[in-house]
């Protein structure tokens, strides 16, 4: 059952009906039975894996919190040296606990996703064909809830707040349906600890909720769907397609790509602000960044944070990574220290957002390149700094800062995405040639744009799309709240906006014949 | 408390970050420049700063991560 489907349009009302029918202290409950229901509908053969993570996760995190509460309640009127015995010990087996939890979930999330590829390339290595023929199931949204058990088994194991003591509400935070499909990834001190407060009906909260739903279906069915077809239709026959149309094409992928994942996040923020729950945001205008690092920053927000909190910063702080600084340092100086302790932490985060992203070489490629560009700009700052000073640009200057969003696009947006989208890697560098040594540009104005399952109608109605989202994005840069001034609106001309939104939702939305409106690009994690 | 404002401009010598009291919060300093930034703090003042010590209360002012400094010398 997919958000863009009918079936889950009737589960949703009637989630949101039975949620504010019962009392408000039971609501957190049909959350999780709602959230059950939907798990069940993706089948069932998926529940031993969540159950098994949800049910390690919580007995480690109680059994690491459990040895802190009696190391508290041991420590007072101990010697100073007895004390620090005490803590040591009551870490070491705090650190089993947590890697148990570990081993578990991610060692599960590795089977699943990479056996059959390993499996693949043992076969097509050493020729025994039998091998590949083992499929492995990938549990629905396993990413997600991975990195949600995980991170909650990490925060609790850093002290950084106390296990939930109930499983049924800790179960509610794991499996949450709006966010189990596409994320955004979810922290259990932000998100768990909303689920069982008292949510009361509030009519204002509820439109809104509606109106990003809507929103959320506009991006995905009208921009990202529409745009895919063109997209397909020139990437899958690339062998006779002109560079001139392969730029359309990877521009209209790259606003695809962001309206797929952000359509899914949007229909699931609006979701939740039913419930009266608040998701976080998992983008922030990213195609308007003005560095690679600040494009990562705004683009999968909670995935970036993910890795940030739970793997960069451990890395920084790891034993090895203090030893090759330590060396780096005493061979080329305290800026080399520093700078290879970013550069490690770099190659960690990058290795794991590549090989989550996809196993074959165009992604190793693609983590290859985005962090190699974020190194670089690391280490050459300095040389950047003097650079520009030489050529005296002004930091704020507008022309500056539009350079510096082309530069940013074209980095993380063009490049990146020709890698993954092509077929295989010796396509996209047929493609990049011709996207730079064969272009014509005539084919931009004789028509030729037209045949690639787009009509001229549905091109022209898709440049339209792009404009709004990006008058869209420009509103929400300078901080206006778009939905609090559509709602200041006069009533008649409020209700012609949002029934023009849904209408053109409806009417405008790709659901012909071999378009799958309901997988998202996403929800292969 | 010198040795630590030294430092800091290092990061970034254009911003005055006495004056600031969300450094981690409002993006001040990223990811990247913090691991860069913990690197050199462990090595001047020779302390060991642990992942429970690596949360936004004691990187977002100057104070506070004096204070955390201070802690972990003591």
């Amino acid at each position: 059952m997919i958000f863009t489907s009918l079936e889950f349009l009737i589960f949703l009302t009637v989630c949101v009906a039975v949620y504010f029918a019962v009392p408000v202290k039971g609501r957190g409950y049909v959350l999780l039975a709602a959230s059950l229901v939907f798990y069940a509908f993706a089948g069932l053969e998926f529940f031993p894996f969540i159950l098994s993570a949800m049910a390690v996760s919580f007995l480690c995190a109680r059994g690491i919190g459990a040895l802190y509460e009696r190391r508290d309640a041991q420590l007072e009127g101990l010697e100073r040296a007895e004390k620090s015995k005490l803590k040591d010990e009551t870490r070491a087996r705090a650190k089993r606990l947590m890697l148990i939890a570990l081993v578990v979930l991610v060692g599960t999330l590795c089977y699943t996703k990479f056996f059959d590829y390993v499996l693949e390339l043992i076969s097509s290595t050493f020729g025994a064909g039998q091998l590949s023929a083992v499929t492995v199931i990938i549990p629905l949204g396993i990413s997600y809830y991975t990195f949600a058990t995980v991170g909650y088994v990490l925060d609790i194991y850093w002290e950084r707040y106390k296990p939930e003591p109930s499983f049924l509400k800790y179960a509610t935070y794991v499996c949450y349906f709006p966010h189990i499909l596409q994320g955004p990834i979810p922290r259990y001190d932000r998100l768990g600890v909303q689920l069982f407060q008292e949510h009361r009906f509030d009519y204002k909260r509820v439109c809104f909720g509606a109106q990003l739903i809507i929103w959320g279906f506009f991006e995905k069915l009208v921009i990202a769907d529409r745009l895919g077809i063109f997209v397909s239709n020139t990437y899958d026959a690339y062998d006779d397609v002109n560079g001139a149309i392969f730029i359309v094409a990877t521009l209209f992928y790259a606003v695809q790509i962001y309206t797929d994942f952000r359509g899914c996040v949007d229909i699931a923020r609006g979701i939740s602000q039913i419930f009266d729950i608040t998701l976080e945001d998992n983008f922030r205008q990213p195609y308007f960044s003005q560095s690679v690092a600040e494009y990562w920053r705004r683009w999968h927000i909670t995935l970036g944070a993910w890795f940030k909190d739970y793997l960069c910063m451990p890395v920084a702080v790891a034993g090895w990574t203090k030893k090759v600084s330590k060396f780096c340092r005493s061979r080329w100086g305290r800026n080399a220290g520093k700078n290879a302790v970013t550069i490690c932490s770099l190659i960690a985060v990058w290795l794991c957002t590549g090989i989550w992203h996809g196993t074959g070489v165009n992604y190793i490629l693609w983590a290859v390149w985005q962090g190699g560009i974020i190194a670089l700009s690391t280490v050459l700052e300095p040389n950047y700094r003097k650079w520009k000073d030489s050529l005296k640009i002004d930091d704020n200057a507008n022309y500056w800062h539009l350079f510096r969003i082309l530069r940013t696009f074209v980095v993380c947006a063009i490049i990146p995405r020709v890698i993954t989208r092509a077929p295989s890697l010796y396509a996209a560098a047929k493609i990049f040639k011709r996207m730079v040594f064969n272009v014509k540009p005539a084919l931009w104005f004789n028509g030729a744009l037209f045949t690639y399952g787009l009509s001229k109608e549905d091109f022209f109605f898709a440049l339209l799309c792009i404009l709004i989202l990006f008058v869209v994005g420009v509103l929400k840069e300078r901080g206006v709240q778009i939905r609090e001034s559509v709602a200041a609106w006069p009533l008649p001309l409020r209700w012609a906006f949002y029934l023009a939104a849904l209408f053109s939702v409806i009417i405008f939305g790709i659901y012909g014949v071999g378009f799958d409106a309901s997988s998202f690009a996403y929800m292969g994690f | 408390m010198d040795q630590l404002l030294e430092l800091l401009k290092d990061v970034n010598e254009d911003v005055d970050f006495t004056a600031q009291n969300a450094i981690i919060d409002d993006e001040v300093i990223d990811s990247l420049d913090l691991t860069g930034l913990i690197a050199d703090i462990e090595d001047t003042f020779d302390i060991e700063i642990g992942m429970n010590d690596i949360v936004p209360e004691n990187f977002n002012t100057v104070d506070a991560m004096w204070a955390m400094i201070q802690r972990l010398q003591g």
